[in-house]
């Protein structure tokens, strides 16, 4: 009896929550009018204008811009959030009739949350991109608006920004992206090591050979790696435009460079790994957060990173570290500016031309660099990085002045990456690489195999 | 006593208490699902709408795509080593655990303790700690005498690490057991003791027996996770690496969903999957029939 | 309390178990008090150098203003409301199922296994189409009214239980004029109370530990949950802030371990208490 009583008070409880349930999910219904307006407005495709038609209920005046609601999707840590949010409280202060509405995440599980958007034509008006795979697969599955029209009528003011860099958010001449910031490869060194070794310091013209010869050196004197191993995913690319080849073709149907090219640049690395200057593959595979990286513990005078990542490093390290650019020949070949990430807006958005505004307050104002610091990769409104430089710390201080040393040695970046080019660079980094390092298979056998593999995926995915 | 009338009430009542589920399937679960189905056979890649493109996914899963069939047989590997590695470790453990009288709330909890760390970030970097080519369990290798190992790059051992922890977090299934055990009146012992049974005999006359239902429960739930496991690969491994060696099945079917942006195919190999644990799932309840024992026989 | 026997044995095994069970958590522990950077730099001590608290109070502070005050609270209503009805809604299905010899009972008992065997990886996508259609999302309705509908796992756990169960117990409920309803909730019930229970457990741990879910349909940060929060605090490519993610992470685990705590007393003492003799 007693239980039986307590099974109907459980079953109550569970109703009235219920019951609170549905009220909250109704109330933020109504909170959130944007959200379900702007999913009916992707769905109908005459459905424009019931965004304006919502919000306007609010405003009396008569000539003020009408009110508008703006989803802005990105992934980042803790720091990049709040400084998002700050940054976009200031937008909203500035512009009264501007709501928006914040969603982010962390990276992991980004790509996945914006698929589903999409899928489900409830795209954020502007979103966060990635350059490579991701910009192309957006691109050019029509999900992203072209932003040429806002730049030529001067809404998004393009006088100051880096040109180089914006060709990066350019597919098949649509601007489909605005960078946030830059990043470069570069290598990282600890002077101390090297010094202690007896090697000379690398410095700017600096060859491939120079780089064997300080890790052998570092190896045989200090008895610790030379160097890590080298990410093929990001370095073999530098390595054929070096050689003024691309790593794509550029009829995007396979493999951009030639065989030999590919067999050096493993060659290398085989060698190194033989005589123990590099360590083995499964040494690398203990290391695999960026702040675990060999350098960081000291067992090796390099690392070659993407120049964004050098804060977490030498934060881990705790030493003074500092940055080049890779070796030559031809550096300035081979040396590109990356996009660090871009703001794209949705070719659905019913709210384009405030997105837009909104993207170029976000690369042309200096209160926004003030107040992320350069969290976001090295800026691309020259004023801007200039008059920020010098409210910066240390380690951001070099990473700065880095890539003005990168922008001075440096081309264009190729952005001809074909739709299944992660594929590919999966392939690269986590099968033919690894095969090779082991020594299952030798470079000339993986440079034949990557060719041929990555035309029938490149093939598959047209 | 089967009248017409009995049999009508018997289906409605029947019906009534599944009605949640039927609710839940009809009104949730079965357009998903149904979806899915329908993508494999099509070109998806979640940003633009699906294209009929019939069984090419599938064609290319079976002649071509020799990832496909690695990590077919890494996940194999994995859930054959794995699963008995959990389930006998669980119930040894159980039994252990329930002759405990003093501090046995504690021992539990203890012993749970690792199944609630889960899939996180925290144990994926804890875990590669204690392999680490200096980790705790080569030191403890050291001690033994035996050769350090590198468990995370040596792609022989690297699925072991998975396996490992996998054993590591069996505090469910010893829950399961423990539940099951506790559910075993003691009147059978008392019984049997009279009788003068020893305790093996009790083990294999009473306990094993008794436990059956329990035991078919945890194999094949087991089975189950076994095949979809994906988020300890990818958190401790990422990708696959060292050599493809720790790529499991799901794992790779999200690097084609999420990566490759091939969603089409990814539900079809998700399809393929589905096919072949429920036919293993199938042929273990086939098999209960023999090794089964429900106390209520003939239900109505 | 049949088996007093070799409890020293018995205790000595269960310690040494307890040791290797606990050093990673320890580890986890001990890491939330290092300085941020310095969790791989001195990944091998299990005692920090100093022990510093800033991980707790900057991971607490959380994103924008929300703390995990409010990602804890999120986390406990969707958490409680989903395992009650989860739990409750699968006990009647399970009976359906293992008491009752209805036509069809088979073909759905063999759906709603195949249910279980799909990736939510898969399924997620169409699922996200579905729930945008009933304009659920943004709301907990998506991670909460699925299990008001029963949960295949914890349907075919009570099912076991159910079936060890004699018949003859039902038998004599239906002479003392019970139907099946009355059967199940005075007979049934009280004897699963130790599956019932660790369900609850499970429940509770799935559903704390649940990512994928809240980060589909949840957009604004107010009503995150703590297993969505955390990971805010990684980014691959940038500073993640380690020690905050320990710290949380250890946060995090309590509540799992106070309701395992709470709940499993009942797995064992369920059955004595209610007793079998009819």
């Amino acid at each position: 009896m007693k239980r039986r009583r307590m099974f109907t008070v459980l079953l109550a409880l569970m109703l009235a929550l219920a019951a609170v349930l549905s009220a909250c999910g109704g109330k933020s219904d109504n909170g959130g009018t944007n959200a379900a307006n702007s999913n009916t407005a992707g769905r109908s495709e005459n459905g424009g204008g019931s965004n304006a038609g919502s919000g306007s209920e609010g405003s009396g005046g008569g000539d003020a811009p009408k009110p508008v609601t703006l989803k802005v999707l990105w992934w980042g840590g803790q720091t990049r959030h709040d400084n998002t949010l700050k940054i976009i409280e200031l937008y909203q202060q500035q512009n009264p009739h501007v709501t928006i509405e914040p969603e982010f995440t962390g990276f992991d599980g980004y790509w996945e949350k914006l698929s589903a958007m999409v899928a489900g034509n409830n795209t954020p008006d502007v979103l966060q991109m990635n350059f490579g795979e991701y910009l192309t697969q957006y691109a050019k599955n029509d999900v992203l608006a072209d932003l040429n029209p806002f730049v030529e009528s001067g809404i998004i003011d393009t006088s100051k920004l880096d040109a180089g860099i914006m060709e990066s958010g350019v597919v098949d001449g649509k601007l489909l992206g605005i960078p946030l910031g830059m990043n470069a490869l570069t290598v990282i060194y600890d002077p101390e090591l090297i010094k202690q070794a007896g090697a000379q310091e690398p410095a700017l013209g600096w060859t491939w050979d120079d780089f064997k010869a300080i890790a052998r050196t570092v190896h045989q004197n200090l008895g610790i790696y030379g160097s890590p191993t080298l990410e093929a995913n990001n370095i073999l690319e530098y390595y054929a435009r070096q050689n003024d080849q691309k790593f794509f073709s550029d009829d995007g149907t396979g493999v951009g460079f030639d065989d030999q090219i590919f067999i050096d640049y493993f060659n290398m690395q085989v060698e190194l790994i033989k005589e123990g200057v590099m360590p083995s593959l499964d040494v690398m595979q203990q290391h695999s957060a960026l702040e675990d990286q060999l350098i960081v513990h000291g067992k090796a005078p390099f690392d070659v990173r993407w120049s964004n990542q050098v804060v977490a490093l030498a934060k881990a390290a705790n030493r003074p570290l500092k940055l080049t650019v890779l070796p030559g020949p031809n550096t300035e070949k081979g040396l590109f500016l990356k996009p660090a990430m871009f703001f794209s807006v949705a070719k659905d958005s019913k709210n384009a031309e405030e997105a837009a505004k909104f993207i170029n307050f976000f690369v042309n104002s200096l209160e926004v660099e003030e107040i992320q610091k350069g969290e976001r990769g090295v800026p691309i409104n020259a004023e801007i990085r200039e008059a920020i430089s010098k409210q910066l710390d240390e380690v951001q201080k070099n990473m700065f002045d880095y890539i003005d040393l990168a922008a001075a040695n440096s081309s264009p970046i190729d952005t001809n990456y074909p739709v299944g080019s992660a594929e590919v660079l999966n392939l690269l980094g986590t099968d033919i690489e690894d095969r090779i390092l082991f020594a299952e298979m030798s470079p000339e056998d993986g440079a034949a195999k990557f060719r041929e593999q990555t035309a029938d995926i490149l093939a598959r995915k047209r | 006593m089967a009248t017409r009338k009995a049999g009508g009430y018997r289906n409605l009542t029947g019906y009534a208490f599944i009605s949640p589920f039927l609710i839940g399937f009809f009104g949730l679960t079965v357009i998903p699902v149904a979806m899915t189905l329908y993508l494999s056979f099509t070109d998806y890649n979640m940003l633009r709408p699906p294209e009929w493109i019939g069984l090419e996914h599938y064609e290319r899963m079976f002649t071509k795509d020799e990832k496909f069939w690695h990590s077919l047989r890494v996940t194999f590997f994995y859930t054959f080593t794995a699963v008995p590695l959990r389930l006998i470790v669980a119930l040894a453990i159980a039994m252990l655990v329930a002759k405990i009288v003093r501090g046995a709330g504690f021992y539990r909890t203890v012993l749970y303790l690792p199944s609630i760390i889960g899939g996180s970030v925290a144990v994926a970097v804890m875990w590669r700690q204690l392999f680490g080519l200096e980790g705790a369990i080569n030191t403890i290798l050291k001690w033994l005498g035996l050769s350090g190992v590198s468990w995370l790059g040596d792609p022989k051992y690297a699925i072991w690490t998975l396996i490992l922890l996998y054993g590591w977090q069996f505090g469910s299934s010893m829950l399961i057991f423990l539940a099951g055990l506790k559910n075993i009146p003691n009147d059978y012992y008392e019984a049997a003791s009279v009788d003068g049974a020893g305790s093996v005999t009790m083990f294999f006359r009473i306990t094993l027996p008794l436990l059956t239902p329990v035991i078919l429960f945890n194999v094949v739930i087991q089975l189950i996770n076994g095949f979809l496991a994906f988020t300890p690969a990818y958190v401790i491994f990422g990708d696959g690496r060292p050599l493809g060696a720790t790529l499991m099945y799901v794992l790779y079917l999200f690097q084609n969903a999420f990566t490759f942006f091939d969603m089409g195919y990814a539900s079809g190999m998700a399809w393929v999957l589905l096919v072949i644990v429920g036919l293993l799932t199938a042929l273990i309840f086939k098999s209960s029939e023999y090794w089964v024992h429900y106390e209520s026989k003939g239900d109505r | 309390m049949r088996l007093r026997r070799i409890p020293v044995i018995s205790h000595a095994i269960l310690l040494a178990l307890t040791v290797s069970m606990l050093y990673p958590v320890a580890w986890m522990v001990a890491s939330s008090f290092k300085e941020s950077s310095s969790v791989f730099v001195d990944a091998a001590s299990l005692i920090p150098n100093q022990w510093n608290f800033d991980n707790y109070i900057n991971g607490w502070k959380g994103v924008a203003g929300v703390t995990f005050t409010t990602f804890f609270k999120n986390t406990f209503l969707v958490v409680g409301i989903s395992t009650i009805g989860s739990v409750l809604s699968s006990a009647v299905i399970a009976f359906g199922f293992s008491r009752i010899r209805f036509r069809g009972r088979n073909l759905w008992f063999v759906c709603m296994m195949l249910t279980m065997l799909l990736p939510y990886e898969i399924v997620m996508v169409p699922q996200y189409i579905l729930f945008n259609q009933f304009g659920w999302i943004n709301t907990y309705l998506p991670l909460i009214i699925p299990t008001f509908f029963g949960t295949p796992f914890f349907v075919f756990l009570m099912m076991q239980f159910i079936r060890s169960i004699p018949y003859d117990l039902d038998e004599a409920a239906e002479i003392d004029g019970c139907n099946k309803f009355t059967t199940f909730v005075r007979i049934i019930l009280p004897l699963i109370l130790p599956a019932m229970m660790t369900c609850v457990i499970f429940s509770f741990y799935w559903r704390w530990d649940d990512f994928l879910a809240p980060l589909l349909y949840l957009n604004k940060v107010s009503l995150y949950t703590v297993s969505l929060a955390i990971k805010m605090f990684s980014d691959p490519d940038n500073v993640t802030d380690w020690g905050a993610l320990f710290a949380m992470s250890t946060l995090s685990l309590i509540p799992v371990c106070a309701a395992f705590f709470a709940f499993q007393r009942y797995i064992v003492e369920g059955i004595h208490t209610s007793g079998l003799k009819g």
